[in-house]
């Protein structure tokens, strides 16, 4: 059965459904909302007005029986945070209830009256509008809670506080299997431009839905045993192994042992408290708590990578999921903070107001420096969430993000590109990372080109992380193979076994053709990947963005960072060559 | 002469008593290299996937000299 396009208008409080035009035919996820944010988005619209949109997309293999490790979802559209497109993806239950609807996208458009909220309630039978006076002014805890009641097992996507102020650090929460929110679509702010269309949350009922079509089920099946096999089999991936045992956390010692975990606001390489806010020291207090402290748990039906936990209060009951690296990293390192109670307790007040961990932590660490509060002081960081929970100035402002932090508290050591703060790798320890940070489409952001692989990992290959050479090549390589998989709706660690494991990279390609019926090969991911990029630079350069928008910070290049005592060195016209073939090296 | 080791993540198992990234000291002969070290942990070579010296990826063939500070680590990824 063909998948629709559902277009929700919140002006007129009209749903209806489309066939999937041509021009968009080929493209899911990534790639889908990408491309429906270029051609119906204004490059130069404000984010916040009424011609920006949200668009929605599960990826190409979402909904699909037993694919594994693949419930993310898209969300898509022009980012209040850098004025970019933007696209952020999250795992959780939404991606496979929507495709099961045989949907390729929702694309929410539109304003309602003033002061008007809604709870979208997408089925088989169309949308319902309820108002949502009833949520209006909750955290997400609470609101899925409540939707749960009237909508058992059910995907909700929705947005805390902060969505709801519209607030340039605003995510956008999915439920996971335990119907609690920290699946987040995080990065940008899209969860203001949801809270613009005056959209409190969306419920995702699957039940009798069409499903998703196989083309080709033979070539599909095939494709997903070569990419189970190789999930289970890389020695990251497999159970057991150190995503399964540890989470994402697991990278804190050994971002730390290369002298690249950014420490109190990018001003140093090594945090002395790394270890007590590392994987391993998440695990201890799962194993020792118990309860309904876990790691290896699973955001999504079907996930068997399972890098996700649990943490436990000093009760066993479950206090927050998932405290991932970036996230501990950001409220913990970044802030000088080693007490991984007060990380727990803010991780949790990150997904109940509806906030990005990531620029959440980056905004209290750049106040930290401007003297709001000292660097280490966990009680007061954690306090800054009432703030942004209540609307005081003071939270709207860190609910900003880093650049508007910095303007009030009057710092210039601002870790940002376009206008997006860094996660957690030095870019001057890591040179490869850096160049993902300043040319990427979508602001600062390790996932869109994640180098890390080969710099510190020993994944598909080992090069120098302090060395310039090759740099530039390689991110623009992960830029690529990201974009397509950011496509796919599988989660992006899929790519740590397909990079080392040749039949995986090959699965995963024979299960998109498999799937959608294209004739797509291991060799078609990277310029299918480039074809994505090509589009969203273009959409950028439409709103504004020149060369001198793919540049680390200033202080990159005039501060030393401690222990290796290296500053940023990669050139600028190694920035520009990443993306010179967008326009046949000619400038733009 | 004498280097100091750490052990992270599920690497830990392989010394009795020890804790993540604690650091221990290890009497080696002059002359050895990484390789050398990971036998005298009994360490399994592909566990041993990542080898710092003195904050330096170093490769299994790479020479060790007395004081210096080496931190293994399984695969180890996420993001």
């Amino acid at each position: 059965m063909a998948k629709k396009i559902l277009r929700i208008n919140m002006s007129t409080l009209k749903a209806s459904y489309e066939s999937m035009p041509e021009k968009w035919a080929r493209w899911a996820g990534r790639g889908l909302t990408s491309a429906i944010t270029c051609d119906e988005v204004d490059p130069l619209c404000h984010p916040l007005g009424p011609n920006n949109k949200l668009v929605i997309a599960p990826g190409w293999v979402t909904g699909t029986p037993a694919a594994p490790s693949s419930g993310r979802t898209s969300f898509g559209g022009k980012s209040p945070l850098t004025g970019g497109i933007k696209e952020s993806n999250a795992g959780g239950l939404s991606g496979q209830m929507i495709a099961k609807l045989g949907l390729a996208a929702i694309i929410v458009e539109g304003t309602p009256a003033q002061g008007k909220w809604y709870t979208l309630v997408v089925s088989k039978d169309g949308v319902k509008f309820e108002d949502a006076v009833n949520l209006v002014g909750k955290g997400m805890y609470e609101v899925d809670e409540i939707l749960w009641e009237k909508y058992p097992k059910t995907a909700v996507i929705g947005i805390g506080q902060a969505g709801e102020m519209k607030l340039s650090n605003a995510g956008i929460s999915v439920n996971d299997p335990e119907n609690k929110p920290g699946r987040y679509a995080g990065r940008g702010g899209m969860g203001a431009v949801m809270g613009a269309r005056g959209v409190k949350a969306m419920v995702i009922v699957d039940a009798g839905g069409p499903g998703v079509g196989i083309e080709n089920m033979d070539l599909f099946k095939q494709g997903r045993k070569k990419l189970t096999e190789s999930i289970q089999e890389h020695g990251l991936t497999k159970k057991g192994g150190a995503l399964n045992s540890f989470g994402t956390a697991v990278l804190v010692n050994i971002l730390n042992e290369a002298g690249g975990l950014p420490t109190r606001n990018f001003s140093a390489g090594q945090f002395e408290g790394a270890i007590k806010i590392s994987g391993e020291a998440i695990a201890e207090v799962c194993e020792k708590r118990g309860g309904e402290g876990t790691m290896g748990h699973g955001c999504h039906p079907g996930c068997i990578i399972k890098c996700s936990n649990i943490y436990p209060d000093a009760e066993g009951k479950a206090l927050t999921s998932c405290i991932e690296y970036e996230s501990t990293w950001s409220l913990g390192a970044n802030c000088g903070i080693d007490n991984l109670e007060f990380v727990a307790q803010m991780n949790r007040a990150c997904n109940d107001v509806g906030v990005d961990t990531i620029e959440a932590g980056n905004a209290i660490a750049v106040a930290m420096e401007g003297g709001l509060l000292p660097f280490g002081d966990a009680e007061g960081a954690l306090k800054t969430f009432d703030e942004i929970r209540k609307g005081t100035p003071l939270g709207r402002i860190l609910g900003q993000g880093v650049e508007a932090t910095a303007k009030a508290f009057g710092v210039s050591r601002v870790p940002v590109v376009k206008h997006q703060s860094m996660p957690a790798y030095e870019p001057r320890a890591v040179k490869g990372i850096g160049v993902t940070y300043a040319t990427t489409p979508m602001g600062a952001d390790h996932t869109a080109g994640y180098t890390i692989c080969p710099e510190i990992l020993g994944v598909s290959g080992k090069v120098d992380p302090l060395s310039d050479e090759g740099k530039a090549e390689a991110s623009l390589t992960f830029q690529a193979a990201t974009a397509f998989i950011d496509s796919t709706g599988y989660c992006l660690f899929i790519a740590f076994p397909i990079l080392d494991i040749a039949k995986g990279w090959e699965g995963m390609a024979e299960s998109v053709a498999g799937v959608t019926g294209m004739n797509v090969t291991g060799a078609d991911v990277v310029p299918l990947g480039k074809e994505i990029l090509k589009m969203e630079r273009l959409f950028n350069e439409r709103a504004g963005f020149t060369a001198e928008d793919d540049r680390p910070p200033e202080f990159m290049l005039n501060e030393a960072l401690p222990p290796h005592n290296v500053k940023w060195t990669i050139t600028n016209s190694q920035l520009d060559s990443v993306f010179a073939w967008v326009h046949d090296g000619q400038p733009a | 002469m004498r280097v100091t080791v750490k052990l992270f993540a599920t690497l830990v198992r392989f010394k009795d008593g020890t804790r993540v990234g604690k650091a221990f000291e290890i009497e080696l002969p002059e002359g050895s290299n990484v390789r050398n070290l990971i036998d005298v942990l009994n360490i399994p070579m592909e566990e041993a996937h990542i080898v710092f010296i003195n904050n330096i990826i170093e490769e299994i063939q790479s020479k060790l000299k007395d004081g210096d500070v080496v931190g293994m680590f399984p695969p180890v990824g996420g993001g």
